[in-house]
């Protein structure tokens, strides 16, 4: 890893410039750290991005952290740009210290994927970005006033009344209420948003000046996957064009995770991707892990990886039987949720709780697999093929599932790169980058197994992907199984993981820690770590900001359907008003993820 | 006109039962849909409300009686409020002329098992069934409701695109029997010695595609996509208003299926068919095929898309009933004692041929599905990768 | 032969009655406590941006058209299949010209791209 602690300058920028080139992926060093005024990210980030030696195309994320009252920081906003070269996978990580009220220019101009990254640190942390070309609110109401994930904003929290009648509960200023420019909580909801102002309205006021039909679909609609809002400008059937208006289900998991130690955070990774919890939980705790510098015994990293791959298939029998419920074929819902079922009985079998399972734990997993685990997976692994070949034969050569999916909500490679599509979206399209292939964690280069690609980006490929993945995910369960080692499923550093159960009878040394673990917490030394995973959605990751102690400083999350989710007008403009339905179905989108 | 009491008493003694039991269908067909799917789906479905759930749809009915009308606002009230009798009407009145038993003997009278014997019995179903559309398109236009509004003009345009097809499958069959009665049409498929089906295969496979396009069945049911257009026109609906249209749906089911039973079916033959009680069973058991037949369709196949739909009806059924009525009226016109067998022959010939077609179709309907990945393999349809 | 209706207009005064009876009963029976945000045109929970009545592409009036054009030539075809047994060679021959210029129609129709809905 490059790191240049200094700013660059003129003359530090060529040598670094060669030493990024000099970085091969036959090396170890594929990872660059640089540091860098905010003045000049927009020239950094061009000749990262266009150098041909270089190539860094797909920005991967923007981390935006507020260092507020820490010593030793020059500024006290920071931002980090994460960029990928999908060639040889070298990553870059710049580093841009802002201080307070300067603003920054806007890299949208390069990655256009930046467009709503940009918003979120401007709508969370009040980040100016010069030339920005929708500078907007993205996940709070637009009337709101403040930017909650600054370290300064109050932490509100209202008395609770008791009493047995309504009519004695006095109405009280709240937090909320003072959150909303010139108006109580209660009033803003009355009054509604400005729609025409209004997030995802905007974009379509020019269709609205030329009398065009725009349509509301969502928040409340059968088929935008929980709550996303997608305004539509039709003609007829035709889409003319869309807007996304995301956040209604922003319930600020980033903030509440600087509020709670590390291992509490973990419970509201669950809530995240809520289709997938133990990806999301595996991805937090190797970002915790690699600031500890621990790492797992080999048993705890083959079980995770059996969970994750499991965790994966419940991800794609979902997205299959809602997508094929919303292309009209109801039966295969209820067949998928049936086989789902399955997955979630291991899970309870494992972890007592079917969905927010919070099993990955840091240090390894929370408790040993207990008996009849291993049967119950074999039993599964010979349950689903079967079934996969059912559904191969009612859907993918169906006329009416092929006229439906062929041809549909199509993105190209580029496209998808310069948006920030990650996962079995950007894979259907003909991109054969996978996580876990670039770069492994928890040993998944000890596994074999293919990653399937699509090559016309269209609804039907991102379904045979993910229908194929679903049996790749078998095969690495199995070979899991197969190989699953002995030993410890957890660090025995009783510092950090709670001691076990038995020994708190014996020993005051294991009393000691277990109070302090469980009532303190465990100090994490300064620093931040980001780890990129394979979630069923795509490349997801959470860059864990620590100043010491028991409490994560920042915890920045990139969910892969936020980026995914940008790329949808681009998909679906053109098409029909049922295509719409089938695109969104296909790119797989979890909105609690995007929210957060 | 001779006024005659007791013809008056029989008319609407039948009016009344065909009345009755047309709304009693609609509870049960509802009930067997739900049971039919839900089998499908490997649920249970209603349960509860009476045996075997069967009171379910009463109590979904009574319910909704008691639910308030809510009335959108910028509504159109008067066109708003009548939507739902203007769709409801139409498709109870449409099964009047059709016969569902022969010549009943009662107090010493001929009573004709059917509500109207009229001559022109399948004009009168065109016209009428054509009414319906009515209903949808005020209901979209009156809500003030955009989603309601294009499943208004997506139902209107629908359904009279499927109209065509629908009337020019129906003119073989009549071709064959020289009459537009059904009564005569059933009489001819006894004489014939074979139902209709199989000389006018393709024209019954048409009229029963079209059937469920004018029914708003899946796959056709795009006017009320619920995961495209929430509800379609009766978004706004509530109450017992919108359970007119949704009884109006399941009575136009019924008489779609009717009209294939008699047409193309034999209406209430069958075996023992002289027994004048049997011919209505018989006529309730092909019947509930048919239906059986549109729940099946719906628990198994996606939706189409709105352009493939239209394309569907425009360049594919109209076309195809074109050809069956020039084959049947040259095969009339050339051998007019043999015209039946011959147009059962081609049939057959048809139906093999179609098979054929399909296999071949959909075995090469399957493009490579992705770089590394090769068409299944032959024992299943897993993909095997190339090395 | 009119009297032969007579059933039908038993079967329409039932069904309108009944249909009419369906919907006072349940206005009269159902509760009305309507509030602004109830009555509310619904679109997935946001308020609507202008009205619901906008113009309707040109296409759908189009296929309105052709429908008319087409149901009254089979409107045709009807009386010429019951006496098609009385007029026999002649009567193919007739209808098959007649077709033709309906073909032609339709040949016409589908080349312009009437039929299509990109």
């Amino acid at each position: 890893m490059t790191v240049t602690d200094e700013l660059i300058t003129s003359e530090s920028f060529d040598r670094l410039l060669a030493e990024a080139k000099a970085l091969s992926r036959r090396e170890e060093g594929r990872e660059i750290t640089l540091k860098c005024e905010p003045a000049e990210i927009v020239r950094l980030a061009g000749v990262f991005r266009d150098d041909p030696e270089l190539r860094f195309s797909f920005l991967s994320d923007i981390v935006y952290v507020d260092h507020y009252g820490q010593p030793g920081n020059g500024a006290r906003f920071e931002l980090i740009y994460r960029a990928y070269n999908l060639d040889d996978y070298r990553r870059i990580h710049i580093r841009v210290p802002v201080p307070d009220g300067q603003s920054v220019d806007s890299v949208a101009g390069i990655w256009p994927a930046a467009n709503w990254y940009e918003r979120e640190a401007f709508d969370l942390m009040g980040f100016r970005f010069a030339n920005h070309p929708d500078p907007r609110r993205i996940l709070l109401p637009s009337a709101f006033a403040g930017h909650p994930l600054r370290k300064d904003f109050p932490i509100g929290g209202e008395e609770v009344q008791f009493s047995v009648n309504w009519g004695e509960i006095e109405p009280q200023e709240t937090m909320l209420d003072q959150c909303f420019e010139g108006m109580t909580w209660k009033e803003y909801v009355e009054r509604g948003d400005d729609i025409e102002t209004e997030a995802g309205a905007s974009p379509l006021r020019k269709w609205a000046e030329e009398d065009r039909m725009i349509i509301n679909m969502g928040p409340q609609h059968p088929s935008t996957h929980g709550v996303l809002r997608l305004a539509l400008a039709l003609e007829g059937e035709t889409v003319l064009d869309a807007a996304c208006d995301i956040g209604f289900l922003h319930t600020g998991i980033e903030k509440s995770a600087e509020q709670l130690m590390f291992q509490q955070a973990l419970t509201l990774t669950d809530r995240m991707d809520y289709a997938g919890p133990l990806g999301d939980n595996l991805a937090y705790v190797l970002s915790v892990e690699k600031l500890l510098g621990i790492e797992v015994p080999p048993r705890a990293q083959a079980l995770r990886v059996m969970l994750a791959e499991l965790t994966r298939i419940a991800s794609h029998l979902l997205f299959l039987g809602t997508h094929a419920l919303e292309l009209g074929a109801v039966s295969v819902f209820l067949y998928c949720f049936q086989d789902r079922e399955q997955i979630l009985d291991i899970f309870e079998l494992a972890s007592g709780v079917r969905l927010m399972t919070s099993y990955i734990n840091i240090g390894g997993l929370r408790d040993d697999i207990p008996e009849g685990f291993s049967a119950k997976v074999r039993e599964f692994l010979e349950y689903l093929p079967p079934k996969l070949v059912e559904y191969h034969a009612l859907l993918t050569r169906n006329p009416i599932w092929l006229e439906r999916t062929r041809g549909v909500g199509v993105i190209s490679v580029e496209d998808g790169i310069r948006m920030g599509v990650s996962g079995a979206n950007i894979r259907g399209s003909g991109l054969k980058w996978d996580v876990r292939k670039a770069w492994p964690y928890s040993g998944y280069e000890n596994y074999d197994f293919e990653i399937p690609t699509g090559s016309n980006g269209d609804v039907y490929d991102r379904y045979l992907v993910r229908m194929e993945e679903m049996r790749q995910s078998l095969r690495i369960v199995r070979q899991a199984l197969d190989n699953l080692p002995g030993g410890d499923y957890r660090i025995s550093d009783y510092k950090i993981v709670l001691p076990p159960r038995d020994r708190l009878a014996v020993s005051m040394e294991a009393v000691i820690h277990h109070f302090l673990v469980a009532s303190r917490g465990f100090d994490v030394p300064a620093g931040d770590a980001y780890v990129s995973t394979e979630s069923a959605r795509g490349e997801m990751g959470f860059h864990v900001v620590s100043h010491g102690g028991p409490k994560p400083w920042r915890m920045k999350m990139r969910p892969p359907s936020f980026a995914t989710l940008q790329a949808l007008p681009k998909m679906v403009t053109g098409g029909m008003l049922a295509d719409v339905v089938a695109t969104v179905g296909s790119i797989d989108i979890i909105l609690g993820e995007v929210d957060r | 006109m001779p006024f005659d009491v007791t013809e008056l008493v029989i008319a609407i003694v039948k009016a009344l039962v065909v009345f009755v039991a047309l709304l009693s269908i609609v509870p049960v067909l509802i009930w067997m849909e739900r049971k039919v799917i839900a089998d499908i789906q490997i649920r249970i479905g209603p349960n509860r409300a009476g045996p075997f759930g069967l009171l379910q749809p009463l109590a979904d009915a009574i319910k909704l009686i008691f639910k308030e009308n809510i009335i959108t606002q910028g509504a159109d009230k008067v066109v708003y409020f009548f939507a739902p009798a203007v769709s409801m009407v139409p498709a109870i009145i449409t099964f009047a002329v059709v016969p569902f038993g022969d010549t009943a003997h009662i107090l010493g009278r001929k009573v004709l098992l059917q509500v109207a014997d009229v001559n022109i019995g399948i004009l009168y179903i065109l016209a009428l069934s054509s009414l319906g559309v009515y209903g949808i398109v005020l209901a979209g236009w009156s809500s003030n409701n955009k989603y309601s509004l294009l499943g208004g003009v997506r139902s209107s345009a629908q359904m009279i695109s499927y109209e065509l097809p629908l009337g020019l499958a129906l003119v073989g069959p009549v071709l064959l029997s020289g009459s537009l009665s059904l009564r005569e049409m059933i009489n001819a498929q006894g004489r014939a010695g074979v139902w209709f089906i199989v000389p006018q295969f393709l024209a019954f496979a048409v009229y029963l595609i079209s059937g469920f396009a004018e029914t708003n069945r899946a796959p056709f049911d795009l006017p009320e996509a619920e995961q495209e257009l929430t509800a379609g026109y009766h978004t706004e609906y509530s109450s017992f208003r919108f359970a007119l249209f949704y009884m109006a749906e399941y009575v136009n089911m019924v008489t779609v299926g009717a009209v294939a039973t008699t047409i193309f079916l034999g209406g209430w033959r069958g075996p023992f068919g002289n027994i004048v009680i049997l011919q209505p069973v018989w006529f309730l058991v092909k019947l509930f095929a048919i239906l059986y037949f549109f729940i099946w369709v719906r628990g198994t196949l996606p939706r189409l898309r709105y352009d493939k739909l239209m394309k569907l009806g425009w360049k594919v059924l109209l076309p195809l009933a074109l050809l069956n009525l020039m084959v049947t009226a040259t095969v009339k016109a050339l051998a007019p004692q043999s015209a039946i067998p011959i147009m059962s022959v081609l049939s057959l010939v048809l139906v093999a041929i179609g098979v054929i077609a399909l296999t071949i179709i959909s075995a090469r309907s399957t493009r490579t599905p992705a770089s590394g990945l090769r068409e299944p393999s032959a024992e299943g349809a897993f993909y095997t990768w190339e090395s | 032969m009119l009297s032969a209706y007579f059933p039908i207009l038993v079967l329409i005064v039932l069904a309108t009655g009944f249909a009419l009876g369906a919907l006072t009963l349940s206005h009269v029976l159902g509760p009305k406590r309507p509030n602004p945000a109830k009555s509310e045109p619904y679109e997935c929970g946001m308020r609507p941006i202008g009205s619901a009545r906008q113009r309707i592409p040109v296409r759908f009036y189009l296929i309105a058209m052709l429908f008319i054009l087409f149901d009254i030539e089979i409107v045709f075809l009807y009386p010429w299949a019951i006496v098609f047994d009385h007029l026999g060679l002649f009567g193919l021959v007739e209808m098959i010209v007649f077709i033709a210029i309906l073909v032609v129609g339709y040949v016409y129709v589908w080349r312009k791209g009437a039929l299509e809905w990109e």
